[in-house]
């Protein structure tokens, strides 16, 4: 079994994160790639740490989990309370600076 | 006879026991459905079916027969691939959640041993919380994509109520892991067999972890007292109002295997799993070659008493299904949010502390 | 058990282009879910059964289900795709793919990859005990103890930080 095809999935699927994050106009969307990304990054991490004998890389992939679950929890209700104040999750919507 | 003389293959016989625990729950579901009709019969002072077959028996292959032959409908408003998804997604968690339940010892053959258990993990503990977990998304999946406003309802209700409950669930398995030191199933049901008889089992070690679960596992699998996302009088039926035929059979045969594997999951935690009360897997060997018969097959009869064993503790947890069923009436949606938030968190949390607080001043002494 | 693991990966990058391509969020919900569940078998093929166990329970099982809920009670209507008109989007597409390029070229090129990264390391390859519960909170609880804490704080904080705003939003509904 090759750490190889791991590193690869981990990092395609990074890139389609950073697609997705830069090119939906959805928050939601844009929340989703942000896991996507955490989540290649993730099996970056177990994999390398796996190809070096070390657990490690496990502490740290659930720290990680965490961290994720939390920005998950806090964007998604930030998403919410935008959404009632102007009806809309689209990013582009949300030009109060330009005036 | 001379395959029978030589060592099994270890994949062959996993993949053997496999098939044969897919048989053995899809035939325990029929068997259930029956149980549950005539013993909910026998409770309220009906008759229950009685026409088919001798004594009404050959009624769960009726049914069966009338699912499978009715149309399968598709609204024309909802989202075809998801709602064609959502029943096989019912299915499938609770069927991969009940292979990593340990049924029985290990089978000494000519040498080589096999143990009976499908996926034999070191994390079957949360192996199995975390693929009952899945089955949340066939209730949403079902209940959008019906694109029907009691579906999405009945869906709604099904999954915040399930997530609630599973965090209940999760602080117990965390005092529990606290208790064992280890979160393998085989090494937990030999952990409560050294205890000696009935006296290591979970439950007495944990009764307030045990109650806290069992009620959970009622949420869970959205029986009654908690069927609110199927609540007839005010949803229909919830999430699967828009399935016929044979995508209900597939939701119905989901929510029985779900309950066949909370009960699993309870008898294998907090009652000893497969082992005997009074017996160990070594006492019961030494009894049948005492008896007679050689060493491979002891170790066979033994297994065999132990299945039983396990299979006597699921069945009883599947009886209490049914007659909670028949006994209580449904809660009303702020009394289930009150019940998961306000009293079985807040017990599961001071249950960890005190479990923690136990296990540090037993670790200090030994 | 080669083939079995790349057809998983197939399946995770695919439900991958699922999560960015579709047009609706629910899908797109949807197809992250099936990417993180398939990583999580990703994990089981590789022989970390405690970190599969984890990404299932927590990413499958908990934050999917977050967005998918809050995409139901949002009630979206389709978003447009992709705005190629956009440079910025163009530039930072191309700086991700020549990331990519490079990470590839660093693991596939053979003088590379297996000689300064295999020579002196432990290949653990198959070693299923490497991740188990112990070992990894055993780290936590020494070497990560500040990070571990900092992440408990992190959790109550977010934690209170999502009730707050979501009662704020009802008080201005009312």
């Amino acid at each position: 079994m090759n750490t190889e095809i791991y590193i690869v999935t981990g990092v395609v699927l990074f890139v389609l994160g950073v697609i997705g994050f830069l090119s939906r106009r959805s928050a939601l969307i844009a929340l989703m790639s942000l896991e996507l990304m955490l989540n290649g990054t993730n099996l970056c991490l177990i994999s390398f740490s796996r190809f070096h004998g070390n657990s490690e890389g496990g502490s740290l992939f659930l720290l990680i989990v965490l961290v994720a679950a939390a920005e998950a929890a806090l964007a998604l209700s930030i998403l919410v309370s935008l959404y009632r104040t102007s009806g809309s999750v689209d990013l582009d919507d949300f030009r109060l600076l330009k005036g | 006879m001379e395959i029978l003389s030589m060592p099994l293959n270890p994949v062959i016989f996993t993949f053997v026991l496999m098939v044969v625990t897919l048989g053995m729950l899809l035939a325990l579901v029929p068997i259930m459905v029956m149980v549950e009709r005539r013993g909910s019969a026998w409770m309220q002072r009906r008759i229950g079916p009685n026409r088919v077959g001798p004594f009404g028996l050959l009624q769960p292959m009726s049914d069966a027969i009338k699912l499978m032959v009715k149309e399968t409908l598709l609204p024309i408003k909802a989202h075809k691939t998801l709602f064609i998804l959502a029943p096989a997604l019912a299915i499938l968690p609770p069927i991969v959640a009940f292979m990593a339940i340990p049924l029985g010892g290990t089978v000494m053959w000519k040498g080589a041993e096999y143990p009976l258990q499908v996926l034999n993990l070191d994390v079957g503990l949360l192996f199995i919380l975390a693929i009952s977990s899945l089955h949340v998304y066939a209730v949403l999946a079902a209940g959008w994509s019906s694109n029907n406003k009691f579906s999405l309802m009945g869906a709604l209700r099904a999954s915040s109520q399930m997530i609630s409950y599973e965090i209940a669930m999760g602080v117990v398995v965390a005092s529990m892991v606290f208790t064992y030191g280890t979160l393998d199933l085989r090494e937990i049901v030999k952990l409560q067999e050294a205890g000696g008889g009935v006296l290591g089992w979970g439950a007495l070690l944990q009764p307030l972890g045990f109650i806290i679960l069992w009620v959970a596992a009622f949420a869970e699998t959205n029986r009654l007292p908690f069927d609110l996302p199927e609540g007839e009088s005010e949803l229909v039926a919830g999430y699967h109002t828009e399935y016929s035929g044979m995508t209900f059979a597939l939701f119905m045969l989901g929510e029985y295997v779900a309950m066949l594997v909370s009960s699993a999951y309870l008898a294998t935690v907090f009652l000893g799993g497969f082992n005997v009360p009074f017996y160990s897997e070594a006492n019961l060997r030494e009894i049948f070659v005492g008896m007679g018969s050689s060493a491979d097959f002891a170790s066979i009869f033994t297994v065999a008493i132990q299945f039983a064993s396990f299979m006597i503790k699921m069945l009883g947890f599947m009886w209490v299904f049914v007659w909670v069923r028949w006994t209580l009436p449904r809660f009303r949606y702020d009394q289930l949010m009150d019940l998961g938030w306000r009293t079985l968190l807040p017990l599961g949390v001071f249950n960890v502390i005190v479990t923690m607080i136990v296990t540090y001043y037993l670790g200090m002494r030994a | 058990m080669q083939i079995l693991t790349y057809v998983l990966v197939a399946l995770s990058i695919m439900s991958g282009l699922g999560v960015i391509l579709s047009r609706s969020a629910v899908v797109s919900a949807m197809s992250l879910m099936v990417t993180m569940f398939l990583t999580g078998l990703l994990y089981f093929s590789q022989g970390s059964y405690f970190p599969a166990v984890v990404q299932i329970l927590i990413y499958a099982g908990a934050i999917s289900v977050l967005f998918i809920f809050i995409v139901m009670l949002l009630d979206l209507k389709p978003s447009r795709v992709l705005i190629p008109s956009r440079k910025i989007v163009v530039f930072f597409a191309v700086l991700a793919g020549l990331f990519f390029a490079f990470s590839l070229m660093f693991l596939i090129l053979p003088g590379v990859s297996r000689s300064s990264l295999v020579g002196e390391l432990m290949s653990s390859e198959g070693d299923v005990g490497l991740f188990n519960a112990k070992s990894i909170s055993l780290n936590l609880l020494t070497k990560y103890m500040l990070p571990f804490q900092a992440t408990t704080l992190l959790l109550l904080a977010a934690m209170m930080g999502a009730i707050l705003i979501g009662r704020a939003g009802r008080k201005k509904e009312d």
